[in-house]
C-alpha cells in the first residue's frame, strides 16, 4: 500500500531524499562532494548572472551560445584557438567533465585544416573527450550540435558560410545549452554577420607575441605566448568592449594597459562599437 | 565420513556442486558437437553422467563406428575426464554398456545382430529401472538377458510396465527419441503479416513492437545490443537488410527504434508491393548490467546518454564521420595523431566519475589521462590534411623562412623556432621520404603558422621545398 501510494509523486519523494541527505551530510563532505562536481554552471549564480564575466583579470564565459568571428579570413585559426581556450577554461571551471563534440560541415570555407589532437592539448582541451565530427551539409552540423547540447555535451562549431545558420538555428542552439547549462562555442566566417540570438560575438585577430629574450632560430626572436585582440561586438545588457588578451598557463589573461612596445600597424576593427546597442 | 578419515588420513573432502557438474556436462554436450549434430546431455545419478549422441550417418566420417568411439574417448581423456563410451542400435543398450560394461572391456561398437549377446552379458542395472534393479538381484537375476527369456505377462505383473517397456528400449523394439541440445540462437524478434506493408510508418510502429520484445528478451539474459539488424522481408521474396551498431551495449527500446528510424527515413528503400515480414535480429550482443541511477545530482551527464548521442551522430553522419582522437608511436605528425572512427566515449577508462576530478588543462601532465603520455611537442591547433606547398625565403642551408608566399598571400616572418627535425621512417618503404626541417613562426601580424622544409640542404637535395602544414 505504501509503495502505491508513493508512486504518483516519485521524483519529488526522490528530490525530497536527496535533500535529507544533503542535511544529514556533514559539512566538510558536503563542500567536497560539491566542490568535486562544482554545480553545474547554470546553478553557479555568478555565472548565472550575465554573459561574460571578469574575474581575477580572466574572462569567462555563461551558459549558452557564443560566437567568435575572425577579423580577417586569414584570422580564422587566431580564432579557433580563442575559441578553444574559452572552452578550456569554461570547462575547468565547470568541475564536471562533459565530453566535447567538435563539429565541421566540410566546404564551410574556412579550411584551414582539421582540429589536431596533440594541438587541443596544448589549448587545454583533452583530445580523448572530443568527438570530433565531419558533415556534409551545415544541417546536419547544427543537428549534431542541437542534439549533442541536449544530450549534455559541450560543443565546438563551424559555421562556415551558409546561410542556414541564421536567428532560428542560433535560438534553438542557445536553448538546447541553457536547458543542460552547456555552453556553445560558434566560429563563423568573418564576412557572414546575420541574426543571431548569442550572448556575445567575439571579432578576434592575432596579435604579435611578445618577444623572447632568447633566439629562437637563427637570426629570429623566439614565440611568446600567443596574443588575440578579442572584440566583444555584441553582448546582451552590455556595451561592447576591447581586450588584448593573452593565453597564458592554460588561461587567457587580460593585458592592461594595451602594451605599448612592439607595436605594429593594425587596422581598427570594422564594424566601430556602437554604444546604444543593449 | 569419520570412518573414511581413518582409514585414509590423506582423503581431500570437497562439498558437491550439482548445479556447476551440470554446467559443465552442458558445456561437453556442445563440444561433442564435433561428433554428431544431435548431442543431449544425460544427467544420471551424481558421478555418474553421461552425453548421448546419435552418430547414425556420422561414423564414416571418421572412418568407422570404432574409430568414432576411440577418438571421442581420447579427446575427452585429454581433457582429463574419466570417460567410457559404447555405441548400439539402441539408446537404452548404448546406455548400460557404456555405463556397465565398458568399464570392464572395451566393448566398442554393437551391431544390430549382437544385441541378444550384449545384453546377456549386462547387469540389470544397465537398463535403467532404478530400485526395481535390486528387486530383481533378489530374484536371483542379474543379468538383462535373464529377463529376456521370462514370460512378459508375469514381469509386468511383479515389478511394473516400466520394466518391460525399458527392456523393449534396450532391445530396439520400442523406437525412443533423443532430445538434441538446440544450437544456440542469437535474439529476434518478428512480426508477420497476412497483408503487406505499405507505408513507412506503419514499418516504424513495427519496429518499435519488435525492438520491445527484442529488449526484453535480451534482459532476461543480462544482455545488450552492440549490433542490430532490421531484416523486412518484401513480398516478391526480396530482403532489405539494414544495419545498427551501438557505442556501447544498449538495451533501451525507444533508443534502438530511434536508430532505426533513421536509418529508414535515411535509406529511401524500395517497398515495392510491400512487406509482410519484419525481423529485429541481434547481431552483436554483450553483457549489460543495469546500472544505478546517482542519489546526488552531480550535472554530470549520464554516461548512457551520451553512447546514445554517439549513436545517433554514427547513424545520421555516417560511420566514419564521427570520430576520436588516436595515437601512433610515431614522429611524423599526421601520422602520429589523428581522428579514426572509434569505441564508445565512455568506455571502461574513461567513465565520467573517474575523470570528474581530473585537470583539463596542459599545465598537469601528470593528470592527464593514458592517451598522451610523453611531454607533447608544441603543436598547431590545426593541421591540413596534406601539407601545401609554399614559396619561402630562407637562410641556406637550415634558418628559418623569413618570409613566405602561401595561398598567394606573403607573410612576413617576425618570429620563429625551430628546426625541429624529424627524420623519415626508414622502415616504411617510402624510398622517396626526405628529412622534414619544422619551424614554428609569427607573421608580423602575430599569426602563426607551422612549417617545414622537405630536404637537408647539400645531403638530400639541392632545392629544398618548403611547405605549410598546420596553423596557430
Amino acid at each position: 500500500m505504501r509503495s502505491a501510494s508513493s508512486r504518483p509523486d516519485g521524483p519529488a519523494q526522490l528530490e525530497k531524499l536527496r535533500a535529507k541527505i544533503r542535511d544529514l551530510m556533514p559539512a566538510s563532505a558536503l563542500t567536497m562532494a560539491t566542490e568535486d562536481a562544482h554545480a553545474p554552471a547554470a546553478q553557479d549564480p555568478a555565472l548565472a548572472a550575465g554573459p561574460l564575466l571578469e574575474v581575477d583579470r580572466q574572462l569567462h564565459l555563461g551558459t549558452g551560445l557564443h560566437e567568435f568571428c575572425p577579423q580577417d579570413y586569414l584570422d580564422t585559426p587566431a580564432a579557433l584557438a580563442v575559441q578553444s581556450g574559452f572552452m578550456a577554461q569554461a570547462l575547468r571551471r565547470a568541475g564536471t567533465a562533459p565530453p566535447l563534440l567538435w563539429v565541421r560541415a566540410r566546404n564551410s570555407g574556412q579550411d584551414f585544416g582539421q582540429p589536431y589532437p596533440l594541438g587541443l592539448q596544448q589549448w587545454g582541451l583533452a583530445p580523448e573527450r572530443t568527438i570530433f565530427a565531419e558533415t556534409d551539409s551545415l544541417t546536419d552540423a547544427l543537428w549534431a550540435m542541437e542534439d549533442a547540447l541536449r544530450a549534455g555535451a559541450w560543443v565546438m562549431g563551424e559555421a562556415g558560410t551558409s546561410s542556414r545558420y541564421d536567428l532560428t538555428a542560433t535560438k534553438r542552439l542557445h536553448m538546447a545549452a541553457q536547458a543542460r547549462g552547456g555552453l556553445a562555442l560558434v566560429l563563423r566566417h568573418h564576412d557572414m554577420i546575420g541574426a543571431s540570438a548569442a550572448l556575445t560575438r567575439w571579432r578576434l585577430s592575432a596579435r604579435p607575441s611578445p618577444a623572447q629574450d632568447w633566439r629562437g632560430a637563427t637570426g629570429l626572436p623566439g614565440l611568446g605566448s600567443p596574443r588575440f585582440r578579442a572584440h566583444l561586438e555584441r553582448v546582451r545588457g552590455g556595451p561592447p568592449k576591447q581586450f588584448d588578451i593573452e593565453w597564458k598557463h592554460a588561461a587567457f589573461h587580460v593585458l592592461e594597459p594595451a602594451p605599448l612596445a612592439d607595436r605594429t600597424a593594425r587596422p581598427e576593427p570594422r564594424s566601430k562599437p556602437a554604444r546604444q546597442r543593449a | 565420513m569419520a570412518d573414511a578419515k581413518a582409514l585414509e588420513p590423506l582423503m581431500r573432502t570437497a562439498p558437491a556442486k550439482p548445479d556447476a557438474d551440470t554446467r559443465l556436462l552442458q558445456a561437453y554436450a556442445r563440444a561433442c558437437g564435433r561428433w554428431s549434430p544431435f548431442v543431449a546431455p544425460d544427467p544420471g545419478q551424481p558421478g555418474d553422467d553421461g552425453i548421448l549422441l546419435d552418430i547414425t550417418g556420422c561414423a564414416r566420417l571418421f572412418g568407422g563406428e570404432d574409430k568414432l568411439i576411440a577418438a571421442a574417448l581420447e579427446a575427452s581423456r585429454a581433457r582429463g575426464l574419466t570417460t567410457y563410451a559404447a555405441a548400439a542400435p539402441s539408446i537404452g543398450l548404448a546406455w548400460g554398456l557404456a555405463r556397465y560394461q565398458a568399464r570392464q572391456s572395451e566393448t566398442g561398437w554393437v551391431s544390430a545382430d549382437r544385441i541378444d549377446t550384449a545384453l546377456a552379458d549386462m547387469p540389470v542395472e544397465g537398463l535403467r529401472i532404478g530400485e526395481t534393479a535390486a528387486q530383481l538381484r533378489r530374484f536371483g537375476l542379474k543379468r538383462a538377458g535373464d529377463l529376456i527369456a521370462l514370460p512378459r505377462a508375469s514381469l509386468t505383473r511383479r515389478f511394473g510396465a516400466g520394466l518391460v517397456t525399458r527392456l523393449d528400449q534396450a532391445t530396439g523394439r520400442v523406437e525412443e527419441s533423443l532430445n538434441p541440445l538446440q544450437p544456440l540462437t542469437d535474439c529476434r524478434a518478428r512480426l508477420r503479416f497476412p497483408e503487406p506493408l505499405l507505408l513507412l510508418d506503419s514499418l516504424k510502429q513495427c519496429v518499435d513492437e519488435t525492438a520491445r520484445s527484442l529488449c526484453e528478451q535480451l534482459e532476461t539474459q543480462g544482455l545488450g545490443l552492440r549490433r542490430v539488424e532490421l531484416n523486412l522481408y518484401r513480398i516478391d521474396g526480396k530482403l532489405i537488410l539494414l544495419g545498427v551498431g551501438t557505442a556501447a551495449p544498449a538495451r533501451d527500446p525507444a533508443h534502438i527504434a530511434r536508430l532505426l528510424y533513421e536509418k529508414l527515413d535515411r535509406a529511401e528503400i524500395d517497398i515495392g508491393f510491400g512487406i509482410d515480414v519484419v525481423e529485429l535480429r541481434a547481431r552483436e550482443t554483450a553483457p549489460l548490467k543495469g546500472r544505478q541511477a546517482g542519489l546526488l545530482h552531480t550535472g554530470e551527464p549520464d554516461p548512457e546518454e551520451l553512447d546514445q548521442l554517439t549513436d545517433r551522430l554514427v547513424v545520421r553522419l555516417g560511420d566514419d564521420q564521427v570520430r576520436r582522437a588516436g595515437r601512433r608511436e610515431s614522429h611524423i605528425p599526421e601520422r602520429a595523431a589523428g581522428w579514426r572512427p572509434g569505441p564508445s566515449l565512455t568506455g571502461s577508462s574513461l567513465s565520467g566519475s573517474a575523470l570528474s576530478g581530473s585537470a583539463l588543462s596542459v599545465c598537469e601532465p601528470a593528470q592527464t589521462p593514458a592517451l598522451i603520455t610523453a611531454p607533447a611537442p608544441d603543436r598547431p591547433l590545426l593541421i591540413l590534411a596534406r601539407p601545401e606547398p609554399a614559396q619561402a625565403v630562407a637562410e641556406i642551408p637550415d634558418g628559418p623562412p623569413r618570409s613566405f608566399i602561401w595561398r598567394r598571400v606573403r607573410h612576413l616572418v617576425h618570429r620563429a623556432e625551430g628546426p625541429e627535425r624529424l627524420a623519415p621512417e626508414w622502415w616504411r618503404d617510402q624510398l622517396s621520404a626526405r628529412t622534414r626541417d619544422y619551424f614554428r613562426v609569427e607573421t608580423r601580424e602575430g599569426r602563426r603558422f607551422w612549417l617545414y622544409r622537405e630536404g637537408l640542404f647539400g645531403l638530400e637535395t639541392r632545392t629544398p621545398n618548403w611547405f605549410v602544414h598546420g596553423a596557430s
